[in-house]
C-alpha cells in the first residue's frame, strides 16, 4: 500500500545471513593483512599464512551455524521463513547449506594451500571466500532483485580467480571463456527475468506463484500453451541456469574452463556454484513457475517439464560420451559433472511433477537436495586428486596416475571409493543419491510415469557408461606401471580427500539421517509463503463485506513453516 | 487532464526494447573481437533495463508485497551488474591480449583436451 | 499522433540505428562512439518513461564510466590482429541474423499477443501512473479523506505517508509526518480542532489543527487493517491526556484509547466502516454487519438499532460530525469561523448515519436510507438506485448527502462497448438534499472527469455542496458548487522538480529498507571485481616477457595453432548456429613483425 511505509530492517534478523556476513568481512580482513603485513613474505610462506587465516572464514561460518545447535532451547525450529521484507528465507534448507558450502569452502581453500599457481594469494582468497558470499546468498534468495545480484556476485568472482594463474595461457584462457559465456548468459536471464516482472509485476518469488496460478486460472496442466511472452521468459530463464548448472546446450565453457582454471577454482566452480545454481533453479523453476510446469504426459500441453526433460536427457547422455575421450583429469571431471547435471535435472523433472499431483511434496525436491550434498562433497574429493597431480607434477593428465595403487595405496583406495561414489556402486553414498532419486519417479502421478521411466533408463545406462571412463582412472592407477614414486599427498590435499571419502562412505551406511533432514528442507524450500501483505489488505479494505465470514485477521501465520514440518 | 491521450503506450516501449535485444543477440552472435562482445552484452542489459523500467511505468496493480519501485531498483542494480561486468571484461581481454596479441576470442584456443 | 509519440518514434529510431552500427562498425572506435549514442537514446527513453533518476545514471555511469573503460580497452588492445580481419564474415552474419531474427519474432508476436489477454489491460491501454513515487501529475494518492465540521478544512491519508492538510480550494496547508507506517484512516475532532490518523500497526497519532503541533502519540493497539478512526472533542486547550480516540478495523474490534493503554470493544461481526464520537463522548461505530451501535464508554452500556434490512449488504456507510454548541476559538491568521451551522429543519439534529446498501436478488440496484440515530426516525430513503454505490459520505451540517456511484456491472454492456467514451458509464457522484421540503427531489448528479477505483473516497462539507473527492491510485481533487468545477489539489509536491526529486529519495528509502541485501551485495561485487581486475590486469614483471617470448617463438616459428575441434568444444563465443566448417577464421597471415611488435619487448 504506503509507497515509502516499509518499517526499517530489523538488524536481529541480519542473524539468518550471519554466515555471508562473516564471510564477507573476513575476506576483507585477509585482502587488508595481505596488503599491510605480508608484503615483503615469499610466495610459498605468505601462500600458507594467508590460507590458514583464510580457512578461519568457513571455520567462523560453521561454528556460528553450529552453535545454536549446542543449546538444546534454541535450533532451527524458530526460523522465521521470510525475513527482510520476504526477500531472504531463513528456514532449514538456507541454514543447512550455507552450512554444506562452508564445508565446501574448506576442502577448497585446503587445496589451494599446496602450491603456488598464483603470487596474489591476498585477492585469491579474498575472490574465493566471497564467491561463497554470493553462493549463499543466492541459496537464501527468495526474490529477484537479490537472485540476479547474488547470482552476479559468484560468477564474477570466479570469473576473476579462475583467471589467476597468470603464468599459464590456459588459465586465461579458461578466465576469458567462462567470462564470455556467462556474461552473454546473464544477458539473456536477465532479459527472461525482466518478462516475467512484467507479466506478474512483482518480484518475489511467491508473489510471482501466486500470479501465475491467477493467470493460468486452476488449469495448471495447461503450462504455458499458447502464451508466446510467457513461453520465451522461461526459455531465457532456463539459459542462465543452464549456464551456471552446465546444462548441454549451454555447457561450452565448462570443459575449458574445469581444465585451464587452478583445479582449486575447478573444484569451487564444479561444487559449490553449481549447488547454488541447483538450489536457486530449484526455488524458481517448482515454486515461482511451477504454475506453467505442464504437464508431462503424453496428452498434456506443453510446459517447461518437457523442456527440462530434454535437456537432462541430452545432458546427461552428452556429458557421459563426451568424458569417454578425455585423457585429461580435470576435463574428464569437467564432462563427468555436465553429466552428473543431467541427473539432477532428471530429478527436478520428477519433482515437479510429484509436486503438482500435490502426493509427497518437497520430498522429491529433498532427495534432488541430498543428492547435491553427496555429489558436491565427491566432485571436491576428485578434483583433490587433481590438485595433487599439479601440485606433484605439474600436470593433471590421467596417465599420470600411472602406478599409484603400488606407490601410493592409501591415497588410491581414497579415489576408488569416489570414483566408485560417482558412478554410483552400492554401498557408497553415490548409489544411494541416485536410488533415492530414482526412486521418486515411481511417485509421480501416472500419467507423467511414461517419460520420467524413460528418462530414469537412459540414466541408468549412462551409469553404465560412465563406468567405463571413470574405470579408466582405476586402471591407471593398479593396471599399469608408474615408473616415478610419488611425492606423499600434502596435508592440505590429504584431509579434503579423506573427508571427501569419508562422506562417500559413512552417507552410504547411513544415508537416513541426512536424507530426511533434506526432505525437511525441501519441504520447506518449496512451502515458503509470504504473509498476507498490504496490497491484499488493501483491497480488502473498503469492499462491500455482507457476509462476517469475509473479515479474515491480517496477522495469520505465515503457512509456510506449519507446512513445512508436516512429514508423512 | 489525468489521462493524456498523447502518451505511449507500453507494447511501444516493448517493441523497442525487443528490437535492441535482438540487435545485442546478432552482435554477440556475429562479432569475434572480445571488446566488441562486450558492447553487443551492454545493448542487451540496456534492453532488460527498458523492459524493467516500462514495466514498472506502466503496472497498474504495483507489486503486491509493496515494493512500488521494485522494477526501477532491479534496473539500477542491473547497472552497476554492467559496470562490475565491465570492469572484469576489460580486465580478462588486456590480459589475454598480452599472451595472444589478439583481441578475437577464437583465438584463446590452447587447451585441445 | 501526438508530440510525445512522435520524440518517441523519433528516439527509438535513432536508438536501433546507433545500436546496428554498434554491432555492425568494423572499427572499433567507430563501434564504441556508436555504443555512447545508444546509450544516450536510452537514457530519453527513461526520460520518457519519467525515470529521470534512471536517465541521469544511465548518462554518469553508462556515458561516464563503462564508455569510457571500453574505449581504454580498444585503445590497449588495437590493431594487431582485432576483429577487422573477422569482422565482415558472412559464414557468421548469416546464421546469427537469423537466430537474431527468430528471436525478434517471437518477442514481437508474444508481446503483441499479450496486449489482447485479459487481465492485461495495461499492456494496451495508455497509461497514466498510478499514485505512489512519481506520479506525473499531482501528489501522492490518498487513502482515506476527512471534511472538518466547520467546513474549514480537508484532511487526507496520503500513500506517501504524511497526513495532509488542505483547504476547501484544494491548496496544501500543512503536512504531518506520522512517522512509521502510512496512515489509514484520518478524521477530524467534532469540533474541528484536532485532526487524528490511525496506522494499521496500531498507532494513532492526534494534531491540532491550527497549529500542526502533535497533542496525542499513542499506540499499542492491536494490529489490523484500521477502515476508521475518530477523536472526541478535547475538554481543555493543550489537553492531550482527557482525549478519547478509537480506531476500529475490519476486524469488528474497536480499539479505544482512554489512557496510554487501549481497550478493545468487540463491536461489529464485519468490517468497523464508519465511527465518530459525539459532544458527550458518546462513541458511535457502523459496521458492516447492518448495526449502528452507540456506546456509552464511561458506563460501557450500548444500543444498537438496525441500518438497513435483511439482506441487503452495506455497500457504503457514512456517520455524520456533530459540532458542540459553541464555535472554536478563532484563529486570529485563519479565515474567520464560519457560522454554527443551522440544524436542519425537521429537527434531524443527532447524529445521522447514511447507509449505501445493496439490494440482493438484483445487482446494479441499491437503496439510500438516512436515519436519525437518537430516535431512528427515517431522514431520507430512496429505493431502486441504480449503479453501484463505494461510497457515502454526510456533510456535518446535516443538509446533504453525497454517494459516489460506479456503473453498475454488466447493465447494457453491450451498449457501454459500443459506445465506450459515452459519459453515462462514467462514475459520478449523486448528491441529495436532506431538507424535507426538497425530501423526493432528483439528485444533483456531479460528472467526474477522470476514472475512479473501487476503492476511491468521497468527503463532503457543509455550506452549498463542497466535496473532496479521493480517486484510487491519484491525487485528490476538490468540487464547490460556487465555482462548479472540479479543482487538481495544488500541492507545492505536484511541481516537475518536487516530482523529479520524489524518484531519489525512493530509491534511497528502497536502498536502506527493502533492498539493503542487495545493496551490500552490489557493493561487494564491486569490491570484488576491482581487486580481481586489478590483478589480472597488472603486468607481471617475471611471467609476460616470458609468455611473449614463448609465443613469437611459436609464431615465428610458424608451427600452427593446436586445432580446438574436441567433441564439446567447438565454437568459441557463443555461435550455436555457425557452421563447423566455415567458422574457422581465415588463416592467421604469418606476422614475425607482430610478434617484435609486441608491447612487452
Amino acid at each position: 500500500m504506503p509507497a515509502f511505509a516499509a518499517e526499517p530492517v530489523n538488524l536481529g534478523q541480519l542473524w539468518s545471513l550471519a554466515a555471508p556476513l562473516w564471510l564477507t568481512l573476513w575476506g576483507l580482513v585477509v585482502l587488508l593483512l595481505d596488503v599491510a603485513l605480508m608484503r615483503g613474505a615469499s610466495g610459498p610462506s605468505r601462500r600458507n599464512r594467508l590460507g590458514l587465516l583464510a580457512l578461519l572464514g568457513p571455520i567462523g561460518v560453521l561454528a556460528l551455524l553450529l552453535a545454536p545447535l549446542l543449546v538444546p532451547s534454541a535450533g532451527f525450529s524458530d526460523l522465521d521463513p521470510t525475513l527482510f521484507y520476504g526477500t531472504i528465507a531463513g528456514d532449514l534448507l538456507t541454514q543447512s547449506f550455507h552450512a554444506l558450502i562452508a564445508l565446501l569452502l574448506a576442502m577448497v581453500l585446503g587445496l589451494s594451500l599446496t602450491w603456488d599457481f598464483t603470487e596474489h594469494w591476498g585477492p585469491y582468497y579474498a575472490l574465493m571466500l566471497w564467491a561463497g558470499v554470493g553462493m549463499m546468498v543466492l541459496v537464501s534468495a527468495e526474490e529477484l532483485l537479490i537472485l540476479l545480484i547474488s547470482l552476479e556476485m559468484m560468477t564474477i568472482c570466479l570469473y576473476l580467480a579462475s583467471a589467476f594463474e597468470k603464468a599459464r595461457l590456459r588459465s586465461s584462457e579458461a578466465g576469458m571463456k567462462y567470462f564470455v559465456y556467462g556474461s552473454v548468459c546473464s544477458a539473456l536471464f536477465l532479459f527472461g527475468l525482466s518478462l516475467i516482472y512484467g507479466l506478474t509485476g512483482t518480484t518475489h518469488l511467491d508473489g510471482i506463484r501466486k500470479v501465475l496460478l491467477d493467470r493460468v486460472g486452476g488449469e495448471v496442466s495447461l503450462g504455458i500453451a499458447g502464451d508466446v511472452l510467457g513461453g520465451t521468459a522461461v526459455l531465457l530463464v532456463l539459459v542462465g541456469f543452464g549456464f551456471k548448472i552446465a546444462a548441454v546446450p549451454f555447457h561450452h565453457w565448462a570443459p575449458d574452463t574445469y581444465e585451464g582454471a587452478p583445479a582449486p577454482v575447478s573444484a569451487w566452480i564444479a561444487s559449490g556454484s553449481k549447488v547454488a545454481g541447483f538450489v536457486a533453479l530449484m526455488k524458481v523453476f517448482l515454486h515461482a513457475l511451477g504454475p506453467w510446469a505442464g504437464t508431462a504426459g503424453t496428452d498434456g500441453a506443453g510446459g517447461w517439464v518437457l523442456i527440462l526433460a530434454l535437456i537432462a536427457a541430452i545432458t546427461m547422455t552428452f556429458g557421459n560420451l563426451a568424458a569417454l575421450g578425455q585423457r585429461n583429469l580435470k576435463r574428464l571431471l569437467a564432462y563427468s559433472s555436465i553429466a552428473h547435471a543431467g541427473y539432477i535435472l532428471v530429478g527436478v523433472v520428477a519433482a515437479a511433477v510429484t509436486i503438482r499431483a500435490d502426493s509427497t511434496s518437497g520430498e522429491t525436491a529433498g532427495s534432488v537436495l541430498f543428492y547435491l550434498v553427496i555429489y558436491s562433497l565427491t566432485t571436491v574429493g576428485a578434483f583433490a586428486v587433481a590438485a595433487w597431480l599439479v601440485s606433484d607434477t605439474g600436470r593433471d593428465d590421467i596417465d599420470d596416475l600411472n602406478g599409484l595403487g603400488v606407490h601410493a595405496p592409501g591415497l588410491a583406495a581414497c579415489i576408488v571409493v569416489l570414483m566408485l561414489s560417482l558412478i554410483g556402486v552400492p554401498p557408497t553414498a553415490g548409489f544411494f543419491a541416485k536410488l533415492y532419486l530414482f526412486l521418486e519417479v515411481l511417485n509421480a502421478d501416472p500419467t507423467a510415469r511414461p517419460l520420467l521411466l524413460t528418462l530414469v533408463a537412459l540414466a541408468l545406462v549412462n551409469s553404465v557408461i560412465s563406468a567405463f571412463y571413470y574405470a579408466r582412472v582405476l586402471r591407471a592407477m593398479f593396471l599399469r606401471r608408474g615408473d616415478r614414486a610419488p611425492r606423499p599427498a600434502p596435508r592440505g590435499i590429504a584431509w579434503p580427500i579423506g573427508l571427501a571419502t569419508l562422506a562417500a562412505v559413512g552417507f552410504g551406511l547411513a544415508p537416513t539421517p541426512l536424507l530426511d533432514s533434506m526432505r525437511m528442507a525441501g519441504s520447506s524450500m518449496l512451502a515458503i509463503t509470504l504473509p498476507p501483505t498490504d496490497l491484499d489488505r488493501d483491497r480488502d479494505r473498503n469492499r462491500p463485506a455482507p457476509s462476517a465470514a469475509a473479515a479474515t485477521p491480517i496477522a495469520a501465520p505465515a503457512p509456510g513453516i506449519a507446512t513445512a514440518h508436516r512429514l508423512p | 487532464m489525468m489521462t493524456n491521450s498523447g502518451d505511449i503506450p507500453l507494447s511501444w516501449f516493448l517493441f523497442f526494447a525487443a528490437a535492441a535485444f535482438a540487435i545485442g543477440l546478432f552482435g554477440v552472435l556475429s562479432r569475434r573481437n572480445a571488446i566488441a562482445l562486450l558492447m553487443a552484452i551492454e545493448i542487451m542489459l540496456n534492453a532488460a533495463n527498458i523492459n524493467l523500467v516500462a514495466f514498472w511505468r506502466f503496472n497498474d496493480a504495483a507489486s503486491p508485497e509493496g515494493a512500488p519501485i521494485s522494477g526501477v531498483m532491479l534496473a539500477i542494480f542491473v547497472i552497476t551488474i554492467a559496470a562490475a561486468e565491465v570492469a572484469v571484461g576489460i580486465a580478462l581481454i588486456l590480459l589475454c591480449y598480452r599472451r595472444w596479441l589478439a583481441a578475437d576470442v577464437d583465438r584463446y584456443n590452447s587447451m585441445s583436451g | 499522433m501526438s508530440p510525445l509519440q512522435l520524440i518517441f518514434l523519433i528516439v527509438s529510431t535513432v536508438g536501433l540505428l546507433t545500436a546496428l552500427g554498434t554491432v555492425l562498425a568494423r572499427n572499433l572506435v567507430h563501434a564504441a562512439l556508436f555504443l555512447v549514442a545508444f546509450f544516450f537514446t536510452i537514457a530519453c527513453q527513461f526520460v520518457l518513461l519519467e525515470a529521470e533518476f534512471l536517465a541521469a545514471m544511465q548518462v554518469l555511469i553508462y556515458i561516464g564510466a563503462v564508455s569510457i573503460l571500453l574505449l581504454f580497452g580498444i585503445m590497449l588492445t588495437r590493431n594487431v590482429q582485432g576483429d577487422e580481419t573477422t569482422g565482415g564474415h558472412w559464414a557468421w552474419k548469416l546464421p546469427a541474423g537469423l537466430v537474431a531474427l527468430g528471436v525478434l519474432g517471437v518477442l514481437l508476436f508474444g508481446i503483441n499477443a499479450e496486449r489482447g489477454r485479459p487481465g492485461q489491460e495495461s499492456w494496451a491501454r495508455i497509461g497514466s501512473r498510478p499514485g505512489g513515487v512519481n506520479p506525473r501529475i499531482g501528489g501522492p494518492a490518498s487513502h482515506a479523506l476527512a471534511y472538518s465540521a466547520s467546513g474549514q478544512f480537508v484532511a487526507s491519508a496520503d500513500a506517501d505517508g504524511r497526513v495532509r492538510l488542505w483547504t476547501i480550494a484544494g491548496n496544501q496547508r500543512a503536512v504531518l509526518h506520522p512517522e512509521g507506517l502510512a496512515p489509514s484512516a484520518v478524521a477530524f475532532s467534532p469540533d474541528s480542532s484536532l485532526v487524528v490518523s490511525a496506522d494499521d500497526r496500531g498507532r494513532v497519532r492526534a494534531w491540532q489543527t491550527l497549529s500542526n503541533r502533535t497533542i496525542l502519540d499513542r499506540s499499542g493497539g492491536r494490529p489490523g487493517s484500521i477502515t476508521s478512526v475518530a477523536v472526541s472533542p478535547p475538554q481543555f486547550e493543550d489537553d492531550g491526556a482527557n482525549l478519547l480516540v478509537a480506531a476500529g478495523g475490519r476486524d469488528g474490534i474497536v480499539r479505544v484509547w482512554v489512557g496510554p493503554e487501549p481497550v478493545e470493544l468487540d463491536a461489529h461481526d464485519g468490517a468497523v466502516l464508519a465511527m465518530t464520537f459525539t459532544p458527550e463522548g458518546h462513541l458511535i461505530t457502523a459496521g458492516a454487519d447492518r448495526r449502528v451501535v452507540t456506546w456509552n464508554l464511561s458506563t460501557g452500556e450500548s444500543t444498537s438499532i438496525a441500518s438497513s434490512g435483511e439482506g441487503q449488504p452495506i455497500g457504503a456507510v457514512a456517520l455524520s460530525l456533530v459540532p458542540p454548541p459553541e464555535p472554536i476559538a478563532s484563529d486570529p491568521q485563519g479565515p474567520p469561523p464560519p457560522p454554527p451551522p443551522p440544524p436542519a429543519a425537521g429537527g434531524a439534529v443527532g447524529p445521522l448515519v447514511a447507509v449505501a446498501s445493496l439490494v440482493s436478488g438484483s445487482p446494479g440496484r441499491w437503496d439510500l436510507r438516512v436515519l436519525n440515530i437518537p430516535d431512528r426516525a427515517e431522514v431520507v430513503a430512496v429505493e431502486g438506485l441504480r449503479g453501484v454505490p463505494i461510497a457515502v459520505s454526510l456533510a456535518s451540517d446535516a443538509r446533504r448527502v453525497a454517494a459516489l456511484v460506479l456503473p453498475a456491472p454488466g447493465s447494457d454492456s453491450a451498449d457501454a462497448e459500443a459506445e465506450a467514451d459515452d459519459a453515462e458509464i462514467r462514475p459520478v457522484i449523486q448528491v441529495w438534499s436532506l431538507d424535507p421540503e426538497s425530501n423526493g427531489a432528483d439528485p444533483v448528479e456531479i460528472a467526474l472527469t477522470g476514472p475512479v477505483g473501487p476503492f476511491a473516497q468521497i468527503a463532503a462539507g457543509p455550506q452549498g455542496i463542497r466535496l473532496a473527492l479521493a480517486p484510487e491510485g491519484r491525487p485528490i481533487t476538490f468540487y464547490d458548487d460556487r465555482d462548479g468545477a472540479w479543482a487538481a489539489s495544488a500541492s507545492p509536491t505536484t511541481t516537475t522538480a518536487a516530482v523529479i526529486a520524489d524518484m531519489p529519495r525512493a530509491v534511497g528509502l528502497e536502498l536502506m529498507t527493502r533492498s539493503v541485501v542487495p545493496f551490500e551485495v552490489a557493493g561487494l561485487m564491486l569490491t570484488a571485481a576491482l581487486v580481481g581486475a586489478i590483478v589480472l590486469a597488472r603486468q607481471e614483471r617475471r611471467d609476460a616477457p616470458k609468455l611473449s617470448e614463448a609465443l613469437a617463438d611459436r609464431l615465428a616459428s610458424g608451427r600452427p595453432l593446436p586445432p580446438s575441434g574436441l567433441a564439446g568444444d567447438p565454437e568459441p563465443a557463443a555461435a550455436p548456429a555457425g557452421p563447423p566448417g566455415g567458422s574457422r577464421p581465415p588463416a592467421r597471415p604469418e606476422s614475425p613483425g607482430a610478434a617484435t611488435r609486441s608491447p612487452q619487448s
